[in-house]
C-alpha cells in the first residue's frame, strides 16, 4: 500500500471514529433527552462520515489498487498525491470550522475550493489508470 | 473471499433492500415518523460502510488466512454488533414515536453504544494494516 493511501486511509479512521463518535452521542439524546442543544453537531456528523470517512477512504483505496503504470512512477507524480491528501484534510478543517461557527460562509466557500481542488489533483492522478493491460 | 468478508457482503446486501424497501414505503406515502434517518443509516451505514469493512478485511495486508472465531474475534465482534445495533435502530426509532416506553429509550442507547464499539473495534484491526505490503508486524 503506497504511503499516500496510508495518510488517506488513516484519516478517514480518524474522521469515522470522530462522526461516529457524535452519532451516539446525538442517537443517545434521542432516547434520553440530555442535552439537545448538541444537534447543532448534526452538519459536523454528516460531514465527517460523508467526506472525512467514505469519499476519502475510497480515494485512498483507489489509489492504491488502480491499474499501475508498468513503466516510471507507478502511481503517476507522488507529489500530486501528496498535494490532494492535504488539500482535502484542510477542506475538511475549514468545512468542521464553518459548520462549528454555525455556517461561516467564507470558510465553506474556502473548504470547498480545496476540497474541489483535491478533487481535479485526484481525477489527474486516476484517469489514465482507469485501463486494462489486456490490449 | 474469506467468511467474514462474505458475511458483511450478503449484510449488507440485505440492508441495502431494506433500506429501498422503506423508500417504497415513503413513495407510496406511508410515511412513519422518525423513518429519514433510519433510512440514510441503513444505506449509509448497513450497505455502504459494511461492504467497505468486508472488502477492506478481505483486500489490506496482514489478513489471517483462517476463517475461525479465535483468529479473527475483534472483527467478528465487530458484524455481530455493527448488524445488532443498526437493527435495534431501525426498530426503535420510529416505534419511539408511538411510545413513551422507557425499555424503546434503552433500546436505542444500547443500539448507539453497540455501534460505536463495533467501528472502534474495526479501527483498531484496521489501522496497523493500512500499510506497505512488505512491512511485516512485529510481535510483542
Amino acid at each position: 500500500m503506497p504511503t499516500v493511501s496510508i495518510y488517506l486511509i488513516r484519516s478517514a479512521f480518524i474522521y469515522l471514529i470522530l462522526g461516529i463518535g457524535i452519532g451516539t452521542l446525538l442517537l443517545i439524546d434521542k432516547g434520553f433527552s440530555f442535552a439537545p442543544q448538541i444537534w447543532f453537531l448534526l452538519p459536523i456528523h454528516i460531514e465527517l462520515l460523508l467526506s472525512g470517512w467514505l469519499l476519502q477512504f475510497l480515494m485512498g483505496v483507489a489509489y492504491w489498487m488502480f491499474p499501475k503504470f508498468i513503466t516510471g512512477k507507478t502511481r503517476g507524480n507522488k507529489n500530486v498525491a501528496v498535494t490532494m491528501f492535504i488539500l482535502y484534510n484542510l477542506g475538511m478543517i475549514a468545512l468542521l470550522s464553518a459548520h462549528l461557527v454555525t455556517e461561516l460562509n467564507s470558510l465553506l466557500i474556502l473548504g470547498r475550493v480545496l476540497h474541489f481542488s483535491s478533487i481535479s489533483c485526484f481525477v489527474f492522478l486516476i484517469w489514465s489508470r482507469i485501463t486494462t493491460y489486456n490490449r | 473471499m474469506p467468511l467474514l468478508t462474505r458475511l458483511f457482503i450478503r449484510a449488507g446486501i440485505l440492508f441495502f433492500v431494506g433500506s429501498m424497501l422503506v423508500q417504497l414505503v415513503n413513495a407510496f406515502g406511508w410515511v412513519l415518523p422518525g423513518i429519514t434517518p433510519v433510512f440514510w443509516h441503513l444505506l449509509i451505514v448497513g450497505w455502504i460502510t459494511q461492504i467497505i469493512i468486508g472488502v477492506a478485511h478481505w483486500m489490506f495486508p496482514g489478513r489471517v488466512r483462517n476463517d475461525a472465531f479465535k483468529d479473527n474475534y475483534p472483527l467478528w465482534i465487530t458484524f455481530v454488533f455493527l448488524n445488532i445495533g443498526l437493527i435495534l435502530r431501525a426498530i426503535t426509532e420510529p416505534s419511539n414515536y408511538y411510545s413513551e416506553n422507557i425499555i424503546l429509550d434503552i433500546l436505542i442507547v444500547i443500539s448507539a453504544i453497540l455501534q460505536l464499539i463495533a467501528v472502534l473495534i474495526f479501527v483498531a484491526v484496521m489501522w496497523p494494516r493500512a500499510r506497505p505490503k512488505k512491512h511485516k508486524l512485529t510481535k510483542k
